[in-house]
């Protein structure tokens, strides 16, 4: 891996389970969040419960089981502690292809938006060469028309706008 | 004679020409991703879902059922040849599997494990067959307090199938029920948590966030995981069991059978601890146990057979109840609505050709498996030379214009890159999705009928109670939770994990 781990992470000593800690309390703002919200709707009695009803107690049930994770955490630590990293790169490299491909496929089309998508997720793995890169992305532009655009006739636009009014 | 009547009727719409076709393509494509490293049936299904819309429901439905089976057989291939399981229900086939292909036995562990999954799958379409009707009747008969409380069962069950913290688990599920109330109030006509955004009024994209979650978190996950191809490729020498081998086999096959039957009802239960628990009472009723991890035959023979039991039988609370038991489960009932079926005991009557034709060509998937994979194994083989650099970027823009299709709008292209984030959040943080998604699709469901149910009892929440069946439901969940939570059952869930963990 020529990425370095991004983040130093805790060293395996640590007494509490960070990751979990973490994650105990993003469950105790996003309940909260979901019962501060499920308030503006109507929450009524339960006989007559409005729309708000179940998503306030799910919000809070969540505050609570958030408010129990974190607990527990700092109590145990993390067994897998050091293994903890990030790769920037990949996580990149996977993730932006995704964007571009939703702002392209309009404008430019699909073979277009799926060979700038491929370019781009090479960026996630340093073993792809650029030459490689080319020759995967124009393979899979040509099999993503012939399969998707042809044989499954899905409904999506094809080639891109300006190429369509300059045939006109 | 009703039973053999229905048979009949699902045979012959099985046998149609076109869901042949699709069964076979199905079946196809769940080996393919079954040997295929880091593509896993959950990601495949939610690519093919847009493609499965201009089908008929019953040949979309033959096709997703073929590739969650298919990805069973495929996936204890590469087990077995490569040391590398490619689904997590082969995990234990590793252990003695690659050890029978060390030793030169390769060919006769693949027909091992070809032999008694097909057995075990015969064996679950016909209990799927036996017990679907009566269990169906029994559904119509539950009203909202009894199905809210099976839900409870289901997704407390769910949490089996995840790793780690419990606690954590639970806190998934009621995150994904949450989510799943985003869009439209049915009974108020409200809109909630949509932000007014007029995509998220239907709700959110389940493909989308499917896609996120698993597809795109997962492609991340193994890049960082780095060279996950393994190298030594046993070569297949014979295919042909020994006496020997059928004598010890067979036992063998029918305990694997009869545990995946039994753990496959129970929401949850699946291939994965059906073929632990085969494998560890495998080891125990052997008179040479010492021969396990080193190549014992029963050590296949069982634990393949319980998963593919298995993983028929978690069809039965999908297509009985409308409950689905695990995440591919959930998909095919995705798939369902999407056809505007709504799963439940109800399609048995309403649609018998679908229902009874799914089961019949669940058997006919298995025969085609059967020829599929044991001739065909050094094609298989080759796949697995292909590098993932090579098919990540393919699996990405598969995946965008899945996602795409399902309702043309480019917004759901962004929400699924939103889900990869959270997916990948997850990953990172060690917590399971797959509870979150389950409670994403029983949301709705869940809030109608909590609701419906307190309109009942006019407010009342011992209804819950007082009912005698949605009652015992309840119990079930409070056992279950307590047994999850008990230590020595933690344990041997470890033992389960530990090999497909991604850090």
């Amino acid at each position: 891996m020529t990425d370095t781990p991004a983040s130093g992470e805790p060293r395996g000593g640590s007494r509490t389970n960070i990751r979990d800690q973490i994650a105990g309390m993003l469950f105790v703002l996003l309940g909260a969040a979901i019962a501060y919200k499920a308030r503006s709707y109507t929450v009524g009695p339960p006989s007559n419960s409005g729309a708000g009803f179940f998503p306030f107690y799910l919000g809070l049930l969540l505050v609570g089981l958030g408010v129990a994770i974190t607990a527990v955490a700092s109590f145990k630590h993390d067994p897998d502690a050091e293994r903890f990293s990030m790769h920037p790169r990949t996580f990149l490299g996977v993730l932006l292809p995704v964007v571009i491909f939703g702002i392209t496929l309009v404008p430019a089309g699909l073979v277009l938006s799926a060979f700038i998508a491929v370019m781009l997720s090479s960026y996630a793995s340093p073993e792809v060469t650029f030459r490689g890169a080319l020759l995967n992305a124009a393979v899979l532009s040509v099999i993503v028309l012939v399969g998707f655009a042809m044989i499954l006739g899905i409904q999506i636009p094809v080639w891109p706008n300006v190429l369509i009014e300059w045939l006109r | 004679m009703e039973l053999l009547n229905h048979l009949a009727l699902g045979f012959s719409t099985a046998l149609s020409m076109q869901n042949l076709l699709y069964a076979f393509i199905g079946c196809l494509l769940g080996t393919l991703i079954g040997v295929l490293p880091g593509l896993g049936p959950v990601a495949t299904m939610s690519m093919l879902l847009p493609a499965t819309f201009t089908l008929q429901p019953t040949a979309a439905l033959i096709m997703l059922a073929g590739i969650y089976y298919g990805a069973q057989y495929g996936g204890s291939t590469t087990a077995i040849l490569v040391k590398l399981p490619g689904e997590s229900s082969s995990v234990v086939t590793v252990l003695d599997g690659h050890e029978m292909a060390r030793r030169g036995r390769a060919g006769i562990a693949l027909t091992t494990a070809a032999v008694g999954s097909f057995f075990a799958g015969t064996v679950g379409t016909l209990v799927i067959a036996a017990f679907a009707l009566p269990l169906a009747s029994v559904a119509l008969s539950f009203g909202p307090p009894e199905y809210f409380a099976l839900m409870v069962v289901g997704l407390i069950g769910s949490i089996v199938l995840a790793s780690g913290s419990v606690l954590k688990a639970i806190a998934m599920v009621v995150l994904g029920l949450s989510l799943g109330l985003v869009g439209t109030d049915t009974q108020s006509g409200v809109e909630r948590f949509t932000f007014d955004t007029e995509e998220l009024v239907d709700g959110l994209n389940f493909v989308a966030v499917t896609m996120g979650v698993f597809g795109l978190a997962e492609i991340i996950a193994n890049l960082e995981k780095h060279g996950s191809v393994g190298s030594e490729i046993t070569r297949v020498s014979t295919l042909f069991p020994t006496r020997e081998d059928w004598r010890r086999m067979w036992p063998a096959i029918l305990r694997g059978t009869g545990i995946g039957t039994v753990l496959g009802i129970f929401p949850g239960g699946g291939p994965v601890i059906s073929s632990l628990t085969s494998y560890l009472v495998e080891r125990r009723v052997s008179k040479n146990p010492e021969e396990f991890g080193k190549g014992a035959i029963e050590g296949v023979a069982g634990p393949e057979s319980a998963n593919n039991a298995a993983a028929q039988i978690s069809f039965i609370p999908m297509l009985t109840l409308g409950i689905p038991s695990n995440i591919v489960m959930a998909m095919m009932a995705g798939a369902m609505m999407m056809h505007s079926i709504q799963p439940g005991p109800q399609v048995m009557t309403r649609n018998p050709e679908l229902f009874w034709g799914l089961i019949a060509s669940m058997w006919i998937g298995n025969v085609m498996l059967l020829v599929l994979n044991l001739p065909l194994v050094g094609i298989w083989v080759r796949f697995l030379t292909i590098p993932y650099r090579f098919l990540y970027p393919a699996i990405i823009v598969f995946c965008c214009i899945g996602v795409y299709s399902v309702n043309n709008t480019v917004f759901d292209i962004f929400q699924a890159a939103f889900w990869g984030v959270v997916g990948y959040g997850f990953l990172k943080l060690k917590l399971e999705p797959a509870p979150m998604l389950l409670g994403l699709i029983l949301g709705p469901m869940m809030e109608e009928n909590f609701r419906r149910a307190l309109v009942l009892s006019r407010g009342d929440f011992g209804i819950f109670v007082s009912t005698p069946v949605a009652c015992t439901f309840l119990v079930l969940a409070a056992i279950l939770l307590v047994v999850l939570a008990s230590p020595a059952l933690r344990k041997k869930r470890e033992v389960a994990f530990r090999e497909e963990d991604p850090a």
